[in-house]
């Protein structure tokens, strides 16, 4: 991925928290060739604003200025989402210990990103993404791209107070409210193109004031529930109808409910085992 | 289901004839052990469905055999045969299978 920038602060995002995987440029080719530069026109001075493009393309709305490293994060996703051809990709977290995998698909709210930051933070699984997952219909694993987990609002305190966590800069006023990003571990860095195979999908729902439950769903419901979340399976066609159904038959499939983050990792231990 | 509950003059004669949706051309996800459904795919359209085991049977036999009576279908599918009433069962399966456009008659 090739990132260009005239705005300071996206400069600082990317020293924080992409540091150790900076290369000088090259002649190599490149999947994604980003910018994120300052609006155009008036929008440079009154109002300003910043704007995503890939391969030179403007592919969104502009934001407001002080919004430009978000926009990286935003746009990336939009890459990996969008792009991908031949790799069924899902709105879901994924992580792994060794070479066992958890995804956890999840509408927006459901706390997906707030339990992935958990299960990094505290209990050490290894970050593959905390927003995409990416599956690789041959060989039937999901492939790592470790990048900063953004948790949002009232869960921005709570990661906050993770072992190790380290937070960038809070946003506020974004689309989805008030963000901040959380750095992954050297050790999900160092292990970015090890790809793990899916042991448990696990539906993670947060219930405010809520007790702790764990209740196995099925395959058949659980192909239906990662439908929804999939991005590009209708593209995928055949192959991903095939890939999805290889995934489940290898993988339980559970809902968790909990209303707070011991809960979750309490019930997330007993999906494991 | 007992058989005097269902109104036979109401639903599809045994004697309709039935084929799989004009354009449909359907895979079948696996039959996993934890679920009463089945998914299927329609290669064509990209449209899936979660069906019972019945409806995934019906739906199977006539991706094999392209047409038949309502009569032969409920002989001939498996998923039937656990139904106390398997032609009252299979008949409903297919109207239902009709609404998706997943199978025509005529």
């Amino acid at each position: 991925m090739r990132v260009r920038s005239s705005i300071g602060e996206v400069a600082e995002h990317i020293q924080r928290f992409y540091a150790t995987r900076l290369q000088s440029p090259t002649d190599v080719f490149v999947d994604f060739d980003v910018q994120v530069q300052p609006g155009l026109g008036l929008r440079r001075t009154l109002h300003r604003q910043c704007r995503f493009l890939l391969d030179d393309n403007e592919s969104f709305f502009p934001l407001p200025f002080d919004q430009a490293a978000p926009m990286l994060e935003w746009g990336l996703n939009w890459c990996v989402a969008s792009r991908p051809v031949g790799y069924l990709v899902m709105h879901a977290g994924v992580l792994a210990m060794g070479q066992r995998a958890i995804v956890m698909p999840g509408h927006p709210g459901a706390g997906k990103s707030t339990l992935c930051a958990a299960l990094h933070l505290m209990k050490r699984w290894r970050l593959l993404s905390d927003e995409l997952t990416i599956l690789e219909p041959l060989s039937g694993t999901v492939l790592p791209h470790p990048r900063p987990i953004c948790v949002k609002n009232e869960s921005i305190d709570i990661v906050s107070g993770f072992p190790g966590a380290s937070l960038g800069r809070i946003y506020r006023d974004t689309r989805k409210g008030a963000i901040a990003h959380v750095a992954c571990d050297q050790d999900s860095i160092s292990q970015g193109m090890v790809p793990a195979k899916v042991h448990w999908v696990v539906f993670p729902r947060f219930v405010q004031g809520g007790g702790r439950k764990v209740e196995e769903v099925s395959r058949a419901e659980a192909f239906a529930l990662i439908s929804e979340q999939s991005f590009n399976r209708e593209r995928m066609g055949e192959v991903g109808f095939n890939a999805l159904c290889s995934m489940l038959s290898d993988a339980s499939c559970y809902q968790i409910t909990y209303g707070s983050t011991q809960a979750a990792l309490d019930a997330i231990d007993e999906v494991v085992g | 289901m007992a058989t005097e509950d269902f109104d036979v003059q109401e639903h599809l004669p045994l004697t309709a004839r039935l084929s799989l949706a004009a354009g449909r051309d359907l895979i079948f996800g696996p039959r996993w052990s934890c679920s009463a459904a089945v998914v299927v795919f329609d290669r064509n359209s990209g449209d899936h469905w979660i069906v019972s085991l019945l409806a995934a049977d019906v739906l199977s036999s006539m991706s094999a055999a392209r047409a038949g009576s309502l009569a032969s279908i409920a002989k001939s599918v498996p998923a039937a045969g656990s139904y106390y009433d398997p032609f009252a069962a299979t008949t409903m399966v297919v109207e239902n299978l009709v609404g998706y456009d997943l199978i025509q008659v005529g």
